[in-house]
């Protein structure tokens, strides 16, 4: 009978919590888990042909000498449409109209809050007309950072001021009587009746940065900023009364900004064609990204597949990519932004995807912290493992590269200058968590 | 007897259901097949596990199949056993108890021919039994670290045939074939930083393995007796899965992939064992065995395995004559028993020793007996990565003795 108790009470009388072990060493004869820090990460400046500007509801307009990258200029063209082509739209008889008269015109433009370099300096703005209209040359619709349209030589607005983005809520910049009071007379005569006889009238405009001196770059909004003209009835026994007539860009493809740079001096001046790349080994191992430009900054894993022979059969779980802007070259004027945008591109730099973590996510690099310039662990950390282990057992010769950019690439002028493998303070890390099975 | 025989059959049917469910958990069962079991069969845990030389006429003794040759003519044996298990790990700064119950062992024995016996005997080999919760390991090539838990289950068993056969009265000589099978699962979670591995994997074993053994009488109150365990080879093979979860998506890297790994390998034993009876009532037994761990070249994957020395030594004390009682029927017994270990963890070996008492009940009138055990014993040490168990284990063998082929004379 001692059996059957046994027998009864054997299932499972065990409660082990499993806190006891012997030999952790060998623990890892089966599995070895391992950090590899050593793969070859190869990194590059490319260029990229054109960027959309049109349609990103901003005028960027503005002009600086970059320390790094050279001279920067944005000029802003805009299609501008009326909110009416009567004047005093709310009531009166068309007998009245011969009363009205021309006060003044201006653009009032208002801060979104971009800015970027030094609003310290003294910024000149030139208002120009357009000479042709806001229609774009290619088969899209868009307008890209390398168009232009043709403008008068002649400024019909300017401004000289120090850009305040944070603390005032927009600019105004007086535009010429002549332009104004013209606009006026073919309202008054009814010339202008509708937006087709104004958009021939005024095919856009054009703000257009001096380059005499270095600045910044400011940041308008589209949907607010306008042409406002001033006018007032006049009649000889009743006070003058003041009317104002709004014009807006109602439609924001057709805004766009037109941003060039002049690279000459710089270390990227000989920044070859789009689907080429300038190694960091001829640009003092630094690579480069700087938003509306179109320089991007391209890092690639020449070796990745060779961690297949690590072990018979092993995985990559997991993977870091921690890349360092270069000390001193971000400050308050040029800070740095909080993430990277990363994207997974052929030896050509075209562009498949945006990163993705193994739920299909899209990843960026993260800025760990802002932190002071001399602190060498700022950094920008990617999530790559499930990217790493794709290209690892990828059975094609062809690898994919990772692009990176800021997340303002079509409507800032945001640069970031990133240290590679042997920058001498900044180098980019890459961490690889591999384990046997 | 008829009753007897239903007991019998009971026994049989629980003893193979609780066979599956016997877990015996020790941090040490991460390493080769698993914990061995001891051989407890009849009165050997009563004898600190020493019998070599001893006789198969009142329980099955599987120590040397050459004990067959003295088995009782007409007489059909039957051992069956379980033990409950006590046991305190201790290392450097908690302890931990558990208890375990479990199947020992079941056998059959019957005489073949006056001078020879065969047997048949079902035993759980090992026990793949561990666990390991968030244990932080080092990750290689940094100084960061990684957290694995890990569950192991699963053992071999160990089916044994044995002949034993007498020439004349002293010496009789044995073969006893081992069928070593069964399988062991395994799965380890591996936290890396905020990735979760898990390998899981279910291996199985297939092997066999001779023993030959021989026990010679010198006089009518000493024996000895030399075993050999002839090295092997158990074949085995492992069907595997690997997933990594990942930003809360699980993917598969391996899914039920089959593939041989690395043989496990039994070494050679030789072992010699005595028999020495005093003053008619007074019976000791004594075993040396050397396990040739460093001959088997066995891979890393297992462990690292050495040579291993076993000493047992058992006394029985039974009164020959004067029954006047039922104590006075009554076998005493004590033992005890070292053996340096064939593991060695981080440079250290893991021996083992233990004391044991007893006492062989007799039931009835018949050479039945019921073999209740206690022993006590230390196996491993405290030190860095080792652990020391201290166990309690209490062993129920019941002897069943059935007398065959010959009309009943009385009942």
């Amino acid at each position: 009978m001692f059996f059957f108790a046994i027998t009864i009470i054997s299932c499972g009388t065990d409660t082990d919590a499993g806190e006891f072990v012997v030999g952790s060493d060998y623990l890892a004869v089966n599995n070895k888990v391992i950090m590899i820090d050593t793969v070859t990460v190869d990194m590059a400046t490319i260029n990229f042909d054109s960027l959309i500007t049109s349609n990103q509801n901003r005028i960027l307009v503005g002009n600086y000498d970059d320390p790094i990258l050279g001279k920067v200029k944005s000029n802003s063209y805009f299609q501008l449409s009326g909110d009416s082509y009567t004047l005093n739209s709310g009531g009166g008889s068309d007998t009245e109209t011969v009363n009205y008269v021309f006060d003044s015109i201006a653009m009032i433009l208002k801060y979104d809050n971009y800015y970027y370099a030094d609003t310290t300096n003294v910024q000149t703005l030139n208002i120009h007309r357009l000479t042709q209209k806001v229609k774009p040359n290619t088969e899209d619709e868009n307008f890209y950072n390398n168009s232009s349209l043709t403008y008068a030589d002649e400024s019909i607005g300017s401004i000289s001021y120090k850009p305040r983005p944070t603390e005032k809520d927009s600019i105004v910049i007086k535009m010429s009587d002549a332009f104004g009071s013209a606009l006026f007379q073919k309202l008054k005569k009814r010339e202008i009746t509708d937006f087709d006889s104004f958009s021939e009238y005024l095919k856009g405009l054009v703000i257009v940065p001096s380059t005499t001196n270095s600045s910044s770059m400011i940041g308008f909004h589209v949907s607010t900023s306008k042409v406002r003209l001033y006018y007032s009835k006049y009649q000889a026994d009743t006070e003058e009364v003041s009317y104002i007539l709004d014009f807006t860009i109602a439609d924001a493809k057709k805004q766009f900004n037109s941003v060039s740079s002049d690279k000459t001096g710089t270390l990227i001046q000989n920044l070859p064609v789009s689907s080429s790349k300038l190694s960091s080994t001829l640009t003092d191992r630094q690579g480069f990204i700087q938003s509306g430009t179109g320089v991007a900054c391209r890092i690639d894993f020449p070796n990745i597949k060779q961690l297949k022979y690590i072990s018979d059969n092993g995985a990559i779980v997991n993977a870091e990519l921690i890349l360092k802007p270069v000390n001193n070259t971000y400050s308050a004027k040029y800070p740095l932004a909080d993430s990277l945008s990363v994207y997974v591109a052929d030896k050509l730099n075209r562009i498949s995807s945006s990163l993705v973590n193994s739920a299909g996510t899209t990843v960026y690099g993260i800025l760990n912290k802002k932190s002071d310039e001399f602190n060498e662990d700022v950094g920008y950390s990617i999530p790559l493992g499930n990217f790493l282990q794709k290209e690892m057992l990828k059975t094609s010769d062809s690898k994919s590269s990772l692009i990176l950019t800021l997340p303002g690439i079509y409507k800032t002028v945001n640069r970031i200058v990133l240290g590679d493998q042997k920058h001498p303070n900044n180098k980019v890390q890459l961490k690889i968590y591999y384990i046997s099975y | 007897m008829k009753s007897k025989i239903i007991y019998l059959s009971c026994f049989i049917l629980l003893s193979l259901t609780s066979f599956s469910q016997s877990i015996s958990s020790s941090p040490y069962s991460l390493y080769g097949v698993g914990s061995v079991y001891d051989s407890d069969f009849g009165i050997l845990p009563a004898i600190g596990g020493s019998g070599m030389a001893l006789p198969s006429d009142t329980f099955v003794n599987n120590l040397n199949p050459a004990s067959l040759g003295f088995t009782s003519l007409n007489h059909f044996m039957f051992d069956i056993g379980g033990k409950a298990i006590a046991t305190t790990y201790q290392g450097s700064s908690r302890s931990e108890k558990r208890n375990n119950f479990q199947f020992s062992h079941m056998a059959f024995a019957f005489p073949v021919t006056k001078n020879s016996g065969f047997s048949l005997a079902l035993r759980p080999y090992s026990s793949a039994a561990f666990k390991i919760s968030n244990l932080k390991l080092p990750i290689e090539g940094s100084q960061e670290y990684y957290y694995l838990t890990a569950v192991g289950s699963g053992g071999l068993n160990d089916f044994d045939f044995s002949y034993g056969y007498r020439f004349g009265k002293k010496l009789s000589v044995g073969f006893a074939g081992s069928v070593l099978f069964g399988s062991t699962a395994d799965e380890r979670n591996f936290l890396i930083t905020n990735t979760l591995t898990t390998v899981s994997k279910k291996t199985s074993y297939k092997g066999v393995r001779a023993t030959f053994g021989a026990q010679y009488k010198i006089d009518s109150t000493f024996t000895i007796a030399p075993v050999v365990k002839l090295p092997s080879q158990v074949n085995a093979s492992k069907v595997q899965n690997v997933t990594v979860i990942a930003d809360e998506v699980t993917t598969t890297i391996q899914s039920d992939v089959a593939s041989d790994i690395d043989d496990y390998y039994m070494p050679l034993e030789i072992g010699i064992g005595i028999s020495k009876r005093f003053k008619n009532n007074l019976n000791m037994t004594l075993d040396y065995e050397k396990s040739f761990w460093d001959d088997t070249k066995q891979s890393e994957l297992y462990g690292n395995f050495v040579n291993q020395d076993r000493f047992a030594l058992g006394f029985t004390y039974r009164q020959r004559k004067d029954y006047r009682k039922y104590w006075d029927r009554v076998q005493y017994a004590m033992g005890a028993n070292f053996d340096n270990g064939y593991l060695e963890v981080d440079g250290k070996r893991v021996n083992n020793a233990a004391v044991s008492i007893g006492l062989s009940l007799p039931i009835e009138n018949t050479l039945t007996t019921l073999n209740i055990s206690y022993s006590y014993g230390q196996k491993g040490r405290i030190a860095d990565n080792l652990i020391k168990e201290n166990y309690h284990k209490l062993s129920l063998n019941l002897s069943l003795d059935g007398i065959w082929f010959v009309k009943r004379k009385f009942e």
